[in-house]
């Protein structure tokens, strides 16, 4: 470790980032026998060590999962989802007051900032995108046409997919290509129900189960074991049975030798050497010491998350970029994208009383896109599609709440589990706008005297157009499927909530309106890959992170190739 | 033997642990009773109506255990002081006071010196009511402070006062220890999923308590 700040030494690759993108980076590079920097921002985090709540019941916690008031003033935003900062995974969210950032219009910006980011705490559903997704832009004609298509990220799809471990089931939707899976997680009784009632009602449309990167089945994945169905992912899994960077690709960077990880170091820009016309490498503040220093590379993937990447990029100015790296089309920050949510329908189930389920499953059902499909049936007044995520299960104690019995009889109802009650929720694609965007915010500087970010985005037409129809139709199918004590919504959503924000350094086949190539490297600086969810040119309806793996995973290779030419030759 | 951290520890010893039933049924809990308790938010009347209002709402008896045997009034008390916000406080304990008056009114004595029994008769006298009085009361309260009315203030803060003690004794009693691994089915690490298995035959007709 002793070369650690030292700017003698040139590493083969920098990547920076942790989370999904980054670790897959670090695993890939280190496996194609380069000596690579991995940079992280935030505190160390070891697979299993530091997992603080892990095994913690909900008497474990002293206020069995409430936080204080002044902890609720420290994460306001990041609060704004209703499920990160309980006393169990507040931990794993940023300190809104120590990492500010402003809002022209509001913007739910929910960050980790420790070793491996966001795939700690992420939702773990994986979905391949279709050939309908890299096509949508270039038919309709929003944003830039996608300069790769489905069949180049296939392979890197079953390579991500063979080492990540995806449950599921094979459907053969052109709209939604089967992964490699283990063996898909069983829908309860009462989804099979809706399943049933669907399948009995509606052509056009199916109910198939969830499809997550949690281990099940028999194949061996190093140091991991299988899903215990404990459901507690969020808090880091002492079993390695959800995909994460500290549990699966960190590890096997490690194994393959040749990775250097340091924690605690802030990028805030990439060098340019005008003269070489390639980037060298980058400035780093240690975020404990404050010590500004220098690391050159190569080659550098930025990984640092879509809005960080960004910024990072934006801050780099040089003669040749003064308005950010490879910043010439000036779309660098803009087409700012995440995906609508909270919209959609739940439900009571009357019957299967005396069936009940065991363990606690990490995911549920999925309802594949079915709207504006190519054919004219599916067509629709607004364009692209959603999905719809849910599950069934029985109510508990919490069901007597805000009603007035007591007493023994109390007691021995609520010690039974209620009625069976349903959720569906509906994902839908936001569609890429250039007036949607982040921008530096030189007035309000952090600790280290770095620009804070600023949101000025928001959901259009189109996107309310779709949700209208997304609660319509979620309402529709429950009641077809004989559910009782149907309830629509569609709930306020703000950009960010969904924490899929991508689209921010997109990828293009022309240098004046995109940033990256189909390499994923800067047009104009060959040697900087943007490959987290900032390169997307779309954002399709399905989570993206299993995308962002096959991304970045073809993009190493693409550089290490790039690397070993430049050896040889 | 701390069951958390014993548990903690094998896990780290064997690098990533391995689902095994029996290390829980070896590793016994610890629960601790405490018989006296000095209140960090709640006054000496707000603790002694809130001990028998739990007692009242979740009792103890031969076949399950109740509020006071899961120290409930202990959590509440911390609970309003550590978690509460301060407008929430004051509502709480403006609560106490009226429903403390309407004690005293009733039965010419201090709320402080009241038997479980008068207790429980103020209280039914709040929470014994027909259906559509009940859907009435439930509507009013979702009305806030200021806008009620001077002549049914007092209720109006009395029932916020028991509604909070009611939500708290339920939350409080259903995440105990107690409640939560011996009278719920407790299954930390269930290994297998079963998508669709026999209530009776799964849990006893109990819920899950995870």
């Amino acid at each position: 470790m002793s070369n650690l700040n030292s700017n003698e030494v040139e590493y083969d690759a920098i990547v920076i980032g942790t989370g999904i993108s980054g670790g897959w980076a670090a695993k890939e590079l280190c496996e194609n026998g380069l000596n690579t920097l991995v940079l992280e921002r935030g505190r160390m985090v070891k697979h299993i060590e530091d997992y603080p709540t892990m095994h913690k019941d909900p008497w474990d916690f002293k206020h069995r999962g409430q936080v204080t008031p002044e902890d609720k003033k420290r994460q306001e935003k990041q609060a704004r989802t209703g499920y990160t900062t309980g006393e169990a995974s507040k931990h794993w969210f940023v300190d809104d007051l120590k990492h500010p950032y402003s809002e022209t219009k509001r913007f739910d910006w929910i960050r980790g900032y420790h070793v491996g980011g966001k795939s700690l705490m992420w939702a773990r559903m994986s979905f391949r995108w279709s050939e309908m997704d890299f096509e949508a832009n270039k038919k309709d004609g929003h944003g830039v046409d996608w300069p790769i298509r489905y069949n180049d990220l296939k392979p890197w799809y079953e390579k991500v997919e063979r080492f990540v471990g995806i449950s599921g089931q094979e459907e053969n939707l052109p709209q939604l290509p089967d992964s490699i899976f283990t063996p898909p997680v069983e829908l309860n009784c009462v989804e099979k129900e809706f399943q049933k009632g669907v399948a009995e009602n509606y052509e056009d449309r199916q109910i198939i189960h969830g499809r997550s990167a949690n281990l099940t089945g028999d194949i061996l994945h190093e140091g991991r074991s299988k899903c215990q169905f404990r459901n507690r992912c969020i808090r880091g899994c002492p079993f390695g049975g959800y995909f994460s960077s500290n549990s699966c690709t960190l590890p096997a960077a490690e194994r393959a030798g040749g990775m250097t990880l340091r924690p605690n170091s802030i990028v805030h820009e990439i060098i340019y050497d005008d003269e070489k016309k390639i980037a060298t490498g980058v400035r780093v503040i240690d975020a404990e010491t404050n010590e500004k220093m220098e690391f050159y590379a190569k080659v550098i993937f930025c990984c640092a998350a879509t809005v960080a990447t960004t910024s990072i990029l934006l801050q780099s100015k040089s003669e040749r970029f003064p308005n950010g790296l490879g910043n010439d089309s000036g779309e660098l920050g803009h087409n700012l994208m995440d995906h609508h949510f909270k919209v959609g329908a739940s439900a009571s189930y009357e019957g299967h009383e005396e069936d009940y389920f065991k363990g606690r499953k990490p995911n549920g059902f999925f309802v594949p896109r079915f709207r504006n499909l190519g054919d004219k049936a599916s067509k629709m007044n607004y364009v692209r599609g959603y999905g719809m995520q849910g599950g069934a299960s029985r109510t508990n104690w919490s069901r007597a709440v805000g009603e007035m019995s007591y007493g023994e009889q109390l007691k021995e109802e609520l010690i039974t589990p209620g009625k069976w009650r349903i959720g569906v929720n509906c994902f839908g694609e936001c569609l890429p706008y250039h007036e949607n965007k982040m921008e530096l915010n030189y007035d309000k500087l952090d600790e280290w005297g770095l620009p804070t970010v600023d949101f000025d985005c928001e959901y259009k037409a189109n996107e309310e157009a779709m949700r209208v129809d997304a609660e319509a139709e979620a309402v529709a199918m429950l009641k077809a499927a004989g559910f009782k004590d149907v309830r629509g919504y569609n709930n306020p959503c703000f950009p960010g909530n969904g924490i899929h924000e991508m689209g921010t350094a997109r990828m293009g086949h022309d240098p004046k309106t995109s940033v990256v190539n189909k390499h994923n490297q800067i047009h104009t600086v060959p040697n900087v890959y943007v490959t987290d969810g900032s390169c997307m040119s779309s954002s399709a309806s399905q989570n993206p992170s299993l995308t962002y793996m096959a991304i970045t995973a073809r993009a190493a290779d693409h550089a290490a190739k790039e690397l070993k030419n430049k050896k040889n030759g | 033997m701390d069951r958390r951290s014993a548990l903690k520890n094998l896990t780290l010893s064997i690098g990533y642990a391995v689902a095994a039933p029996t290390i829980f049924n070896m590793l016994s809990s610890c629960t601790t009773d405490v018989a006296t308790w000095r209140p960090v938010f709640l006054s000496e009347s707000e603790k002694h109506l809130v001990t028998h209002l739990v007692d009242i709402i979740l009792p103890t008896s031969t076949a399950l255990p109740g509020a006071l045997d899961v120290n409930v009034p202990q959590f509440i008390d911390i609970m309003y002081k550590d978690i509460e916000t301060a407008p929430k406080q004051k509502l709480f304990q403006n609560g106490a006071t009226a429903f403390a008056a309407h004690f005293e009114k009733n039965f010419k004595k201090e709320a402080l010196k009241g038997s479980k029994a008068e207790i429980q008769e103020l209280f039914g006298n709040y929470f014994d009511l027909p259906k559509d009085e009940i859907q009435t009361v439930l509507q009013e309260q979702r009305v806030s402070e200021k806008k009620v009315n001077a002549d049914k203030k007092d209720r109006y803060l009395a029932y916020k006062f028991l509604f909070s003690v009611r939500y708290y004794a339920l939350y409080g009693y259903f995440t105990s220890e107690k409640v939560g691994e011996e009278v719920l089915a407790y299954d930390p690490i269930p290994g297998v999923y079963e998508s669709c298995a026999p209530l009776e035959e799964t849990t006893g007709g109990r819920a899950w308590s995870l």
